[in-house]
C-alpha cells in the first residue's frame, strides 16, 4: 500500500471556504485598519465631549487615608472651554485659585493653592469633611486687576461619586470595563486603550466563532454529506484524514490571525503613530492563535461526534459563546473567579499583552498542551466513530 | 475446483444497542465469484457491508477479507476494495474530473488511463461540475470511481438501484468484464431480477438472519415467472383454470387470475388460448415471490418484507419478454 505524500484532504479541506475565507480576511483588515484610523477623530472628540461635562469635572481623590492625603484635580480649562479661542484663554482663564473650608458655606475658606496646575497634592487632611472652591483668575482688560471668578466647588464627601473627568477614571474600576481591560492598566485615551475596546473587545470573538463554525463542519459535512463513505474507502487512514483537516484548520487560523496583525499593522502606518509598534501589534494578536489551537480541539471533537453539520456548529459555538461568557463573568464576579483557569480565553490576555508589548509564553503553553490534548481526544474519538450512511 | 476464500465472516454480529443489524452471519465469499446479497430493506445487508469496510465494528464474530482483519488493518484491505455505496455523496462543486482525480489521489495510484476509459465508455462527461450532472451522470461518475483502480474484491451496495436500463446493461458487462479478470464481486440488492444476470450464488438475509445461500442455478429451478391475466367479462375465473404442471400460487382477484409459472410456458399459453384474455403480463421472478414460494408464506406480511410497498415485486422494465407492466403487475398480493 502506498502512502500519498501529498496532502490531498489538506488541500481540498483548504480549498472548500476559500471565498468565505477571503471575505473574512477583508472584513477584519477593514475593521483593524479602520479602527486605528479612527482613533485621532475619536481621541479630540473625547476632549470635546469632555468639556462638555461642565460643571462635574472636578474631583478629589483619597490618596493616603492615615496621613489624610487627598489630591484635588480638575480639567482645564483649555479643554473645558473649547469655544473660546486659545490664545484668549491661555491669557485670562489659564489661572487658578484653590481654596479650602471645613465649612460647606467656605466662610472661613483660606487659599491652598494659587497657579496654573491642575492638579494638587494636599497632605494631613486629616479629619474632614473639607470643602474646596476653584476660582478662576484673569485679569480685568479695563484695569489690570487680578479678579476671581468662582467656578467649581468639591467636597471629600464626594469621593467614589462618579462625576465629570473622574467617571473616566472610575470607569477603569468599573467591573464592566474590567472585563475588557482584563486588569491591565491601559489608559483609556491612549490608541491601546482605544484598540483594546473598539478591535480586541470583539474581532477576537468573531474570529473565535468563524473557527468555531468552520471548524464544525470539517468531520461533520463529510459525514452528512456522504462524502466521507468515498473518502474512507480508500487506503488513506482515518488517522491521517483528520490530522489532514485539522493542519488545514490550523493553517486557516495563522491567515486569519496574520490577517487581523497586518490590518493594524496597515492602521498604525495610515495614522503614522508610534504608540503601538509591531511588537505590539504581533504580540497581542497572534495570541490568538494557540487560543484558536483549543478552539479548533473542542470543535474537532464536536464535528466528529456530531453527524449533522447544523448540529455541530450549533454545539461548537455553544461551547464557544459559553466560554467567552464564563470568561468575562470572572472577570466580574468574584464567585467565579475561581473558574478562571479552566476558561481558555483567561490565557489569552490581550489587554495585558498589548500594554506589555510581549507574549506570556506560559499562556500560550498551556493554550497548545490543551489544544494538543484536545486534537488528541478528537483523534480517538474519530478512530472509534460508527460511520453510518 | 474451488478457488481460495476472499471473504470469509464467521458469526457475525452487529447490535445497534439493543437492536440487532446482523446476527450469527456465517458467509463465504470465494475468489472469481459473483455473489448476490438479498434481503428486503432493514435485512442487514448494508450493516453487512459497513462491517467489511470497516465503517463500523462488529459486536462479535470473524471477518476476513482477502485474509485479513478489516478492523485492524484497513488500509490495507480498502486499497483492493472497489466500494460503492448504497448512497454516494459528492463535493458537488468539483468537476467529474477533479473529483475522480481526488479519490485516485488519495488511494496513492495513478490510474487516470483506465479513468478515461471508462469515463469514454460510459459517455461521461468529466468536465462537468458535479452539482450540474444529471442522476445518470452521477451514476456513471460512482461506477467510474468504483472500477478506476481495478481492485481485487468489489462491495457494491445497491448497485443497480436507480440505474436506467442501458446503464444497467453496461454495469452487468463491467461485472461480467472483472470477474473474467479474476476479481470478486459481492452486491447486495432487495431485488432479485437485478443481480440474476450476473450472480453465480445468492444469499437471502432476513432480519439479520442469511435464511437461504444457494447457487443461482438451483434457485432458477425453483422460480419462474409472474403471469396476470385479465379475462373477459364473459369468463367464470376459478383458482382451477390452470391445473398444469409447473403452475403454482393461482390467486384469484375478480377477473383476473395470478400465477407463478415455473415450468414450461408453453402449456399455459395454449390453456390460455382457450378463454377470452382482455390483458396479460409476465414479470420476472421478484424476492417477494421467492419468499411465498420457497418458505410457504401466506402473505407478504408474514415475512415482514419491509421494503415491498416501494419495490412491490416488480423488476425494471428490462424484462425479456417486453410484456412487463409496473403498474398492472405490481405484486400486491
Amino acid at each position: 500500500m502506498k502512502i500519498p505524500f501529498k496532502l490531498f484532504v489538506m488541500e481540498r479541506t483548504l480549498r472548500e471556504p476559500i471565498k468565505g475565507m477571503l471575505i473574512f480576511c477583508l472584513i477584519i483588515l477593514f475593521i483593524g485598519w479602520g479602527v486605528v484610523a479612527m482613533f485621532p477623530t475619536w481621541s479630540e472628540s473625547q476632549g470635546e465631549a469632555l468639556s462638555e461635562v461642565g460643571s462635574e469635572f472636578m474631583s478629589v481623590k483619597e490618596l493616603d487615608k492615615d496621613n489624610g492625603t487627598y489630591e484635588v484635580a480638575w480639567m482645564s480649562l483649555n479643554d473645558t472651554l473649547p469655544f473660546m479661542p486659545q490664545d484668549m484663554l491661555l491669557e485670562f482663564f489659564d489661572n487658578y485659585s484653590l481654596t479650602e473650608s471645613s465649612n460647606s458655606s467656605m466662610l472661613d475658606e483660606q487659599e491652598v493653592y494659587r497657579g496654573n496646575r491642575t492638579q494638587i497634592v494636599l497632605d494631613g487632611r486629616t479629619g474632614g469633611p473639607y470643602f474646596y472652591q476653584l476660582y478662576i483668575l484673569f485679569e480685568d482688560p479695563g484695569n489690570g486687576q487680578v479678579m476671581q471668578y468662582p467656578f467649581r466647588n468639591v467636597s471629600t464627601e464626594d469621593i467614589g461619586k462618579k462625576t465629570g473627568l473622574e467617571s473616566f477614571e472610575n470607569l477603569m474600576d468599573n467591573p464592566a470595563y474590567k472585563a475588557y481591560a482584563g486588569g491591565a492598566d491601559i489608559d483609556i485615551y491612549s490608541l491601546k486603550g482605544f484598540m483594546v475596546t473598539e478591535f480586541f473587545g470583539f474581532v477576537p470573538l468573531m474570529v473565535g466563532v468563524y473557527i468555531a463554525y468552520l471548524v464544525a463542519g470539517v468531520v461533520s459535512k463529510e459525514i452528512e454529506d456522504k462524502t466521507a463513505d468515498l473518502v474512507l474507502a480508500t487506503p488513506l487512514s482515518r488517522e491521517r484524514f483528520l490530522i489532514e483537516k485539522y493542519i488545514a484548520m490550523m493553517m486557516l487560523a495563522l491567515v486569519i490571525v496574520g490577517t487581523m496583525a497586518l490590518s493594524l499593522y496597515l492602521g498604525v502606518v495610515y495614522i503614522d503613530t508610534n504608540e503601538m509598534t509591531g511588537g505590539d501589534i504581533l504580540a497581542s494578536t497572534f495570541i490568538f492563535y494557540p487560543l484558536a489551537m483549543v478552539i479548533a480541539g473542542y470543535s474537532l471533537i464536536l464535528s466528529v461526534l456530531f453527524d449533522e453539520q447544523k448540529k455541530a456548529m450549533g454545539a461548537s459555538l455553544g461551547v464557544f459563546l459559553f466560554t467567552y461568557a464564563l470568561h468575562l463573568g470572572s472577570n466580574i464576579s468574584e464567585s467565579l473567579e475561581g473558574l478562571k483557569p479552566y476558561i481558555p480565553y483567561h490565557y489569552a490576555n490581550y489587554q495585558e499583552t498589548l500594554a506589555s508589548g510581549s507574549m506570556d509564553a506560559g499562556d500560550a503553553g498551556v493554550l497548545i498542551a490543551a489544544g494538543i490534548v484536545l486534537f488528541g481526544i478528537a483523534l480517538y474519538l474519530f478512530r472509534k466513530k460508527e460511520i453510518y450512511l | 475446483m474451488p478457488t481460495e476464500p476472499v471473504i470469509e465472516i464467521k458469526g457475525l454480529t452487529k447490535y445497534y444497542g439493543d437492536v440487532v443489524g446482523v446476527k450469527d452471519l456465517d458467509l463465504e465469499v470465494r475468489k472469481g465469484e459473483v455473489f448476490g446479497f438479498l434481503g428486503p430493506n432493514g435485512a442487514g445487508k448494508t450493516t453487512t457491508i459497513r462491517v467489511l469496510m470497516d465503517f463500523i465494528r462488529r459486536s462479535s464474530g470473524d471477518v476476513k477479507l482477502m485474509g485479513l482483519d478489516p478492523e485492524t488493518a484497513p488500509d490495507d484491505v480498502q486499497a483492493r476494495i472497489g466500494y460503492l455505496p448504497g448512497e454516494v455523496g459528492h463535493y458537488g462543486g468539483m468537476t467529474g474530473r477533479r473529483f475522480l482525480r481526488y479519490l485516485m489521489d488519495l488511494r496513492g495510484i495513478d490510474c487516470w488511463e483506465r479513468v478515461e476509459v471508462l469515463a469514454e465508455r460510459l459517455d461521461l462527461d468529466m468536465s462537468k461540475r458535479v452539482k450540474d450532472y444529471s442522476k445518470g451522470n452521477k451514476q456513471k461518475l460512482n461506477l467510474v470511481q468504483t472500477f478506476m483502480h481495478e481492485p481485487d474484491l468489489y462491495i457494491l451496495d445497491e448497485p443497480t438501484s436507480g440505474l436506467d436500463p442501458l446503464m444497467q446493461q453496461e454495469f452487468y458487462k463491467l461485472v461480467m468484464e472483472e470477474k473474467t479478470k479474476g476479481a470478486t464481486v459481492f452486491m447486495s440488492s432487495h431485488v432479485l431480477a437485478e443481480v440474476e444476470h450476473v450472480c453465480d450464488r445468492v444469499g437471502i438475509l432476513k432480519d439479520g438472519h442469511m435464511v437461504a445461500l444457494e447457487s443461482m442455478a438451483s434457485l432458477k429451478d425453483k422460480t419462474g415467472k409472474v403471469l396476470d391475466v385479465e379475462f373477459g367479462p364473459g369468463v367464470n375465473v376459478t383458482v382451477d383454470m390452470f391445473d398444469i404442471e409447473g403452475v403454482r400460487g393461482v390467486k384469484v382477484h375478480d377477473h383476473s387470475l395470478r400465477m407463478t409459472v415455473i415450468g414450461k410456458v408453453d402449456p399455459v399459453i395454449k390453456r390460455l388460448a382457450q378463454y377470452d384474455v382482455a390483458s396479460m403480463s409476465f414479470q420476472p421472478f421478484s424476492l417477494e415471490h421467492l419468499f411465498l414460494e420457497m418458505y410457504g408464506a401466506e402473505d407478504i406480511d408474514d415475512i415482514k418484507m419491509n421494503g415491498s410497498e416501494e419495490n412491490n415485486g416488480s423488476g425494471p422494465n428490462d424484462s425479456k419478454d417486453g410484456l412487463s407492466d409496473r403498474d398492472k403487475g405490481g405484486a400486491r398480493l
